[in-house]
């Protein structure tokens, strides 16, 4: 779906008319990317991987690229695993060991963050089951504003939109184990 | 303790719309009345369209400014004739003719009071409409053959000429008898002819019972008789600022009396009688006369309109009263229109629902009321004779109606945010397609949605999303000449902000 489809659609399941989206427009685009964002962090977790060079100080700018925490950094000539961490701005990341991680080629595997929907023809990039979801969480948010009755109403609307992502969770993420043999989702060797 | 949606959830109701009443402010007044309403209908429980105006009659060349219905019982092959004076002339229009035939020319004043009568001419009854004017004088159109005659009123005493040629502005008539006020030379006195006589003004000497005469009732005050209206049993004779009741059946009984109250000056143009009520405009408001105690009907049920007339024009207000409703034309300053020099605006008062409403849109010269239709002229076409309040118009004479229904500001009994509103209807139109718009107006915005109405009956639901703590409710015509009505009612819900208990 595009945004302008979940917008609609939100507008409906609101009962609110279509007519008057130029009012619910700027909200809903809001309340999307917060429900859009925290599925993909919380949720969809999607990861990807970089080639860098650290500078004098062990230092890599990552302004512009949209990493959102590191899950290893390997140096390139020796294979070997790096302590790192991402600065407190978000724009860097300190790679650990002293002089012999300046001018170091790293390569690192992060979670990433993906653009905002700013457009109407765009399309979440999550999978097309789950844009529903979507749907749901503007509509927990705009409940949540109104009184007691609405804020009651917009829980439903949260637990819909997280059984929806629930299903989107790989295995071994959190609660979600593999029955066949549980030994697999436990000896995985996993950064969470 | 549960949490409950109705908690949160109200609604009001317009029942049955009434009309407009502004005496309570524009806030927080029966939602069954329109704090703005124009051209709209509430009649049987009906929002719906006001009816609009054709031309009915043949066009004359000049301003109309007298039209009567002239039945003549004596023709009953043609019974039915319009006599209007225009241009100095007398004209008459028969049912499908394709033209007003001159009957008279060479008056001077084109405004004539007329009563019906009947005399004898040659031997036979024949049906006469007597009409004058402060000007020309008397004058009889004779229903034979529609000749039109003069008839020079002179009052003899014995040999003695006691009134010479009088010349009367209104004529009534009552106890068989035909009564004139309105000559500038007597204005405190009442004239009367001999019974079964219209021509004959004179006392008799020997039989007084049987004369004509004058009732003389000076108030010293620069005041003249500006109107005489039958009334029920009785005669109203009105000056400017007090009512005079004539009662009696012959010269040895007839006594005048004031009426109590005054609410004065009153304009004789706008003077009409329904039932046991006679309607009037004064500089107070409109007046009403109930046949013991003359009073101000309803103050300020109409503030607005009355708070705004064109000073100095009142003189041009006209009225006419029909099927139960005073319709009065008069001037109201408007906003986009700062050089307002007619009547236009018509106050209809239905008398036996005690409603106003207002119609917008006409420069109303004159009302005619003939045989149970309304038919005016309009300031812009003088010469142009149309039905006021045609049922198959839709249009006033091709110009869209707008009407619109406002109800007052709405705090609902509550001083909260109120929000996602819901109206709900049922409506019709004439045609298929045709838009009305209903609007949400709160303190903060204006929300108007459109809806297109059918020829078949159809339930709505619109939900406008608005805010606000105050609140009015609109619906408008859209921009198509067609006639639609909303049926029984119209239902508003909303919710709070915070929890009402």
């Amino acid at each position: 779906m595009t945004l302008a489809q979940i917008m609609r659609l939100a507008l409906r399941q609101l009962d609110e008319d279509p007519a008057d989206i130029s009012d619910f427009r700027d909200l809903f685009i809001e309340y999307l990317n917060e429900g859009y964002e925290k599925a993909v962090r919380d949720y969809l977790r999607p990861r990807n991987t970089f080639q860098f060079v650290t500078d004098d100080d062990g230092v890599i700018d990552i302004t512009g690229i949209p990493i959102d925490s590191i899950v290893s950094v390997v140096a390139d000539d020796f294979g070997m695993a790096l302590h790192a961490s991402m600065g407190p701005d978000g724009h860097s990341i300190k790679v650990y060991g002293g002089r012999n991680a300046a001018n170091l080629a790293v390569t690192v595997i992060a979670r990433i963050r993906f653009p905002r929907l700013e457009k109407d023809v765009e399309e979440p990039r999550l999978p097309v089951e789950t844009h529903m979801a979507l749907v749901d969480y503007i509509c927990y948010r705009y409940k949540l504003t109104g009184n007691l009755a609405k804020q009651s109403q917009a829980q439903a609307f949260l637990a819909r939109y997280q059984e929806a992502l629930q299903r989107i969770r790989y295995v071994g993420q959190g609660s979600v184990v593999n029955h066949q043999n549980l030994y697999s989702a436990t000896s995985r060797r996993s950064p969470w | 303790m549960a949490i409950k949606d109705k908690d949160y959830e109200s609604s009001f109701v317009i029942p049955e719309p009434k009309g407009v009443y502004q005496a309570q402010g524009d806030t927080n007044a029966n939602v069954s009345y329109a704090y703005i309403a124009e051209n709209i209908r509430t009649e049987r429980g009906l929002l719906a369209t006001a009816y609009g105006t054709t031309n009915k009659l043949p066009a004359l060349g000049y301003a109309v400014e007298t039209l009567e219905r002239f039945y003549r019982r004596n023709r009953p092959d043609d019974p039915e004739v319009y006599v209007a004076a225009a241009n100095g002339m007398i004209l008459t229009y028969t049912s499908g003719d394709d033209a007003w035939i001159e009957r008279r020319i060479g008056f001077t004043s084109n405004r004539w009071s007329c009563v019906t009568y009947e005399a004898v001419r040659n031997g036979d009854t024949v049906d006469i409409l007597i009409m004058s004017n402060a000007s020309d004088g008397m004058i009889a159109v004779y229903g034979d053959d529609l000749s039109v005659e003069e008839k020079p009123i002179i009052v003899m005493n014995g040999e003695d000429v006691t009134y010479s040629n009088l010349k009367f502005a209104q004529l009534g008539r009552y106890a068989e008898r035909i009564w004139g006020i309105g000559d500038s030379r007597y204005p405190d006195s009442i004239f009367y002819s001999k019974p079964y006589n219209p021509f004959d003004w004179n006392p008799d000497t020997d039989v007084p019972e049987q004369g004509g005469g004058v009732v003389n009732h000076p108030t010293w005050d620069g005041e003249s008789f500006v109107a005489i209206t039958p009334f029920g049993g009785y005669l109203i004779a009105s000056k400017q600022s007090t009512l005079y009741e004539v009662r009696g059946t012959d010269p040895s009984n007839f006594q005048i009396s004031a009426a109590y109250g005054t609410d004065g000056p009153m304009y004789g143009t706008t003077i009409g009688v329904d039932r046991t009520l006679m309607l009037f405009l004064s500089r107070a408001g409109i007046g009403m006369y109930n046949g013991s105690t003359l009073s101000l009907l309803s103050k300020n049920a109409l503030y607005e309109t009355m708070d705004r007339r064109v000073p100095g024009l009142e003189q041009l207000a006209t009225a006419c009263v029909c099927n139960h409703v005073y319709y009065l034309a008069l001037a109201v300053q408007e906003d986009d229109d700062p050089e307002v020099t007619s009547n236009n605006t018509v106050i209809e008062f239905d008398t036996l629902r005690s409603t106003f409403m207002i119609r917008k849109g006409l420069n109303i010269k004159d009302f005619f009321t003939i045989n149970g239709e309304i038919y005016c002229t309009l300031a812009e076409e003088p010469y142009r004779i149309v039905k006021y309040n045609d049922s198959e118009s839709v249009t006033y004479s091709g110009t869209i109606i707008h009407s619109v229904w406002e109800t007052p500001w709405l705090d609902l009994g509550k001083r909260v945010m109120k929000r996602d509103f819901v109206v709900r209807f049922t409506a019709e139109a004439d045609q298929d397609d045709v838009p009305i718009n209903v609007s949400i107006l709160t303190d903060t915005r204006l929300k108007m949605r459109s809806v297109m109405l059918q020829r078949h009956r159809k339930d709505f639901r619109l939900k406008i999303q608005n805010k606000g703590v105050r609140v009015k409710l609109r619906i408008e015509s859209g921009k198509r000449a067609a006639g639609w009505r909303i049926f029984g009612g119209v239902q508003v819900e909303y919710t709070y902000d915070q929890l009402q208990r």
